[in-house]
Formats: structure tokens, sequence, C-alpha cells
């Protein structure tokens, strides 16, 4: 499997996205630069979090009109696996890839810490190796993951079982306490209606190796992997 | 930005820069003549030698003088301060310690600082006095400025220990076993009441706190924020500052690799306290030595390295219980610190500790309490006996600040006594972690302290966001705009 990875000017979390495949998974992944029109022969495409063009006009807002982003969104019509993490997600999310939007946190203030996911559904190619309902421990840091949208969509994303993660509390919860920015229905993560497009704010890319405090991220990948060979 | 490129190499600078949208000219070289010339066209616009910027600096040597109020602060006999009488419960006086913003849980600050992109201006601050009033009433904040220039915190997949984990922060080397620790630290109260001690504990502690984590003390970094130097009060603060760190330096065997100086700062009431703040890197040879400052494990014995000894001057409790910025700052011995962090790091190295802490801001009580609860998802109680040290004042026993103590838990006490012993260090286990259910009972003879686990982690780790709340109400009462924005 080959992994492609993203680099706009401003993404701060490519590198690590590229090692967590590299050095944890051990599989081929490379670089994409924004201006260029090749992915590279990539099987996977992780758009990756930072703050491409520096947030200006939104988050992901200028990063959609990207070059590479053509080669993306089709890359994600062929179904191909399209992952955004974070920033990554926000872009997702602006260049139509998945439905909604991610607004300034409740609190208006930029949030680092860990957090607690349930898996949702696993009936996406980047969470079909976890076990539905399991919760996954993971670090975010953003200023806008608010996910929003209208109701009919959030009905439809919840009847299709395509809400992917939700914020929880220690016993498993949804509460407004857990939610670290006010995402409504504590959605922390969605996909597109085939499984194949997965946007989440939290950096499982951060959460895979036991020195650094979790290795709960390394399911999506291994996810990632079993879809891609199956 | 300004680059030396190497000779030949111009336009592959060139294109990189041109890769990330931005531009680059040559604007000059690097000459074999000792002399640095700016031109226009043929017109030679400036022109001196080099060295003048470098090894043959201007020199001037301002008077020097201690101010009046600092030695009369110092000379004041701290234990004439009465205790006030809520303090027959010294439990109530460490609960109070722990609200205090200099020791009190910083994670509401923490959690917010991941990119200077993600924080807005309010509304309010368009006028910028607003915001220094803010500011003002944050004093916590205000004087760790350094906090401001923190980025997300785990972001490069690094980082061991983030912010409140350990008494520095832990960044692993990736593709080594290396992990470096990083701290920043200074007292300006005690670098005001006496500036070359302050000077001495302001390395002293960055090392100990290093030291705790596992780290060899490497080097130092410093920014020197003092008052207008041509005032002969703040040129002493600044001599005497700087010959502190010095002798901490040569004593630790921390080069000063760089930093900056920062002068003038002043309002009208005068100078900001002289705060030369240390930037100290460790080294740890293998990450997995990393060790935080949280008590993990009932049954462990918990050890003091080094000595209780009565020390109350300068000290947090005097400031923020009786508003009162007097005495002496402790006594630092330059040598009794170096031999502790040797007896500490082979302690570390060799696995026997399982959280170490030092004793700062607040005294040995606050970091007992603070190894019990700075985790809040893992807390637990401790039984302390400070019998050996009934003589003392309790309240300088409980919340002085002397120096050169660390706080650890291990179940190989004799083993730590041993290799204490062998580095001359006095070393002594004073107690047992328990269950968080029995929360933090300590004794001196008399004396008793005993308080839930829950009512410590409630005063730390509230203490901010409260103030937080409290300043957000009065902002919205001054700007109904910013409802909502509060949490």
């Amino acid at each position: 499997m080959k992994v492609g990875v993203v680099s706009f000017p401003g993404s701060n979390c490519d590198e690590d996205a590229l090692l967590a495949v590299v050095e944890r998974l051990e599989e081929q992944a490379v670089l994409l630069w924004h201006k260029d029109h090749d992915l590279q022969g990539a099987d996977v495409v992780i758009l990756p979090g930072g703050f491409s063009y520096g947030d200006y006009l939104r988050a992901g807002a200028i990063a959609r009109f990207s070059p590479i982003m053509q080669e993306v969104v089709a890359h994600a019509k062929r179904g191909g696996p399209v992952i955004g993490i974070c920033n990554g997600f926000q872009i997702a999310c602006e260049a139509g890839l998945l439905p909604g939007a991610l607004l300034r946190n409740a609190s208006l203030q930029f949030r680092s810490m860990p957090v607690t996911l349930r898996v949702e559904s696993t009936d996406t190619v980047f969470t079909r190796a976890a076990t539905a309902g399991s919760r996954l421990t993971m670090p975010i840091a953003h200023g806008d993951g608010r996910y929003t949208a209208d109701d009919a969509t959030l009905d439809r994303l919840e009847g299709e079982g395509r809400v992917t993660f939700r914020y929880v509390d220690a016993a498993g919860e949804p509460t407004a306490a857990a939610n670290p920015n006010g995402s409504m229905r504590n959605i922390a993560g969605v996909a597109n209606g085939t499984g194949t497009v997965v946007g989440l704010m939290p950096h499982p890319e951060r959460a895979m190796e036991t020195l650094l405090g979790s290795t709960d991220g390394l399911v999506l990948f291994q996810s990632l992997l079993a879809g891609v060979k199956a | 930005m300004l680059v030396v490129a190497k000779k030949g190499h111009e336009e592959e600078v060139r294109q990189i820069l041109f890769k990330w949208d931005l531009t680059a000219e040559v604007i000059g070289e690097v000459i074999a003549e000792p002399v640095y010339r700016v031109t226009d066209g043929d017109h030679i616009v400036a022109e001196f030698p080099g060295t003048r910027l470098v090894t043959d600096c201007p020199m001037y040597t301002p008077e020097a003088k201690e101010s009046a109020e600092a030695v009369a602060r110092r000379a004041r006999d701290v234990h004439a301060i009465a205790p006030l009488a809520s303090e027959s419960d010294p439990a109530w006086t460490l609960e109070r310690l722990l609200q205090a913003p200099t020791i009190a849980s910083k994670h509401w600050i923490h959690r917010q600082y991941d990119s200077v992109h993600a924080i807005a201006p309010l509304a309010s601050e368009s006028d910028p006095a607003w915001t220094l009033e803010r500011l003002l009433q944050a004093p916590t904040i205000a004087s760790k400025h350094w906090i401001h220039r923190q980025y997300d915190s785990t972001v490069r997949t690094n980082t061991v220990a983030g912010p409140g984990h350990a008494d520095a922060a832990v960044i692993r080397i990736r593709g080594t076993r290396k992990a470096l620790a990083l701290k920043t630290d200074c007292n300006g109260r005690y670098v005001f009441l006496d500036p070359r001690i302050g000077g001495r504990i302001a390395v002293a502690e960055a090392a100990r706190n290093v030291a705790c984590t596992g780290a060899t003390p490497r080097a130092i970094t410093n920014c020197l924020n003092f008052g207008n130097p041509k005032k002969p009060e703040v040129f002493f603060q600044f001599r005497e500052a700087v010959y502190g760190m010095g002798d901490a330096c040569r004593a630790l065997e921390t080069p000063v690799t760089g930093g900056n100086v920062s002068l003038y700062n002043e309002n009208p009431q005068g100078a900001v306290y002289p705060t030369p703040t240390i930037g100290m890197v460790g080294v740890l040879e293998d990450a997995a030595h990393a060790t935080r400052l949280n008590f993990t494990t009932p049954g462990d014995a918990i050890v003091l390295l080094g000595e209780n000894t009565d020390e109350l001057g300068g000290s947090e409790y005097l400031a923020w219980v009786h508003g009162v910025v007097a005495g002496a700052p402790p006594v630092c011995d330059l040598a009794a610190e170096k031999k502790l962090i040797d007896a500490l790091l082979e302690s570390i190295r060799a696995g026997l500790v399982r959280s170490a802490h030092d004793c700062s801001e607040g005294g040995i009580a606050v970091a007992l309490a603070e190894s019990c609860m700075a985790d809040r998802e893992r807390t637990t109680g401790a039984t302390i006996d400070l019998g050996a040290w009934s003589a003392l004042p309790s309240r300088a026993l409980l919340f002085g600040e002397a120096q050169g103590r660390v706080v650890i838990s291990t179940a190989k006490v004799a083993e730590v006594l041993a290799i204490a012993a062998r580095h001359g260090v006095p070393a002594r286990a004073i107690g047992t972690v328990t269950d968080a259910r029995d929360g933090l009972r300590i004794t001196a003879g008399p004396m008793k302290l005993a308080i839930t686990t829950a009512r410590m982690a409630e005063a730390y780790h509230e203490a901010l966001p409260r103030a937080m709340q409290r300043a957000a109400a009065e902002a919205v009462a001054h700007d109904p705009a910013l409802e909502g924005a509060t949490a």
C-alpha cells in the first residue's frame, strides 16, 4: 500500500502522518505537493492537520482550491480512500467530500488536550478493524472543530451510520462536558456514503506509540491497511 | 529572514523559496576584510569594523546600588508576622496556598495555546487598556509570557511529557533513544529580595526540575527582564543576578548558550521585579526514564532528598496569604544542589523512582499535595511524618521554600537511601503513598494536617478557571457583546 500525504502551505502534521505510516505501519508513504496534479500512485490520501493558508478566510477554504485537490476529489469519486484529520477534515468539508462544516469552538478558545472517542461505525475503510462502541483516546488541537450541519443532514448521517466517532466521557456517554468544541450531537468524525472518505478532528497519527501516551490511533491505520488489501 | 548560502548555491536557495511562494535576493557577501560595509551603488552608506559588534564592544559601567526597600524587606523578621486565626488548622493554610495562581494548576492556560493563529482578539481588545487591565488581573499569566509562545504541545509527535505532567517538558529525539527535558523558571520575588541569591536559585531550580524528569542538566538560555539599568538600584539587581546565575552555571556545569536581555521594563510605579528567566535544557539518555511528578502506586514509600530547614523568607505563603514580600530568600547551596541532582539521576536511571517533584513555591506541603493530585485522572493520598523536623516552626516546615529538596516515590526505599548516602545527600523516608480516599495527612510532632485529596484537587485545578470566569463575567458586564465567550 502507498499513502500520499498532502502538504499545503501551513500544514504542520504532514510529516507526523507520513511517519505514522512509515514507522508504525511500515508501509510506503510520500508527501504530495499542493501545487502538483500527481498523486504519485497513492492508494490512500491523507489530508493532514495544520493551518493551511494560515486559516485565512475560513479553515480549509483556500486549500480546497489547491491543484492537488482536483486529483484528491477524483480519487475519492473513484472510491479511493481519503482521510481528513483536523485541518484535513475542514478541507474535506470545504471540498464537498463530506457534508457539514467545522465552526469556531463553542468556547471561542483553542483546545489542546486528550479526548475520548466512541467508535460509532465500523462500516468505513478507516474503522473496519475497530470494535463498534469501543473507546479511543487521542489528542485534539484545534480552534475550529464544532461540527455543524442542518437537522436533515444530521438525521441522514445518523440513519445511514455515517457518524463515525463521537466525543464521550469516561463512562462512554456523549455528554456536553465530554464535548471539547460544542459539535452537534457530539460528533467528532463523519464518513461519506460509501465509507471511503472519513474526516475527524482528533489526531490518530499522534496516538501511535505508548511512549507518547496512547496507541489508540493505530486502529484507523490498521483498518486502512485491511481496507486496501481486501 | 537572512540566509548565508554557500557561494555558487544561490540559485538552489532561490528555487526552494520559490516553491514556497517566497522571493529571494542576494544582498551581499562575506568578505575577508574585517569590515561591515553597506553600499548604495558605488556610494558607501555605512562602514565600521565588525569586531565592534563582537569582541571589541563599547562597554560602560553604570552605578549599582541595592534598593533600600529590598534591604529593609529582607531584614524584616518574618517570624514576627503573626499567623492568621484560620491558620490554627494548617489544612486551611495549605488549601489557601494551593489556590495561589503561582501554584494552582495551569491547565486552563495550557489547553488553549496550541497556536497563535487560534487566538482571535476579543472585541474589547481594540482598546488596549482593557487588555492591559485584563492582564493585570491575572498576574500569573502576565508574568508567564513564555506561555504565549507555546504552540500545540503534541504536534510533531515527540512529546513524552507535556505541560504540567512533570517538573519539565520531555521531548524525545526521533531516531534515537534520547530525549530532551526543557524548563523555564524564575522567582522574581527572590531576585528582588536578594539578586545574587535569586539568580543562583533561578538556575538551580531549573536544573532540579530538569533532573526530576531524569535528565542531566546540560545548558541554559535566558531572558533577563529588568528595569532601567541607568538607575543604580536596577543595575545592582542586574549585575548581582548575572553573577548569581554565573555562580550556579559554573557549579552545575551548565554553560550559557545564549539568551536575550530586556531592559527598561518599567511603568510609572517603577520597575518590574528583576526576572532573569532561565531556560534549562537537559538530556535523557533513554526516553523510557522520563519521570513524572505524580504519585502512582499506593504503598510506595515517599522519600525526601534534601533537608527541611527554616526558610520562610520570600515565600509564596507570605506573599499570597499575608500579602507580604519580606525576608531573605532561601539559602542556595550549589554544591548540595549538584549532589542532589547526581543522586536523583542515579536513582532514576536505576529504575528506582516512580515519581519525582521538587519543593518550590509553597514548600513541601504543596509539593506533596501536587504529587497526590496534579494528575486529576490518577489521584492518590499520602501519609507523611515530618517528626524529624518538628523543632522547626510548623509553617516554615510545611510552607517554607528551603532549596535543594525533591520528593520522590519509590518501591525500593533502601536502594534509594543507599544511593543518596553515597552522594552525601540527606535522605529520609517520610511516608507512604495511599489511596486517594485517605487524603493527605502530615504530622510533625503535635502538628497535624489532614485534607481530602478531592478538596486539594478542587482548589488546585479550579482556582484559575474560576479566576478566569470571574474576569469573563466582568468583561461581559463591560461589553454585553462578549456573552457566550466565557467558557
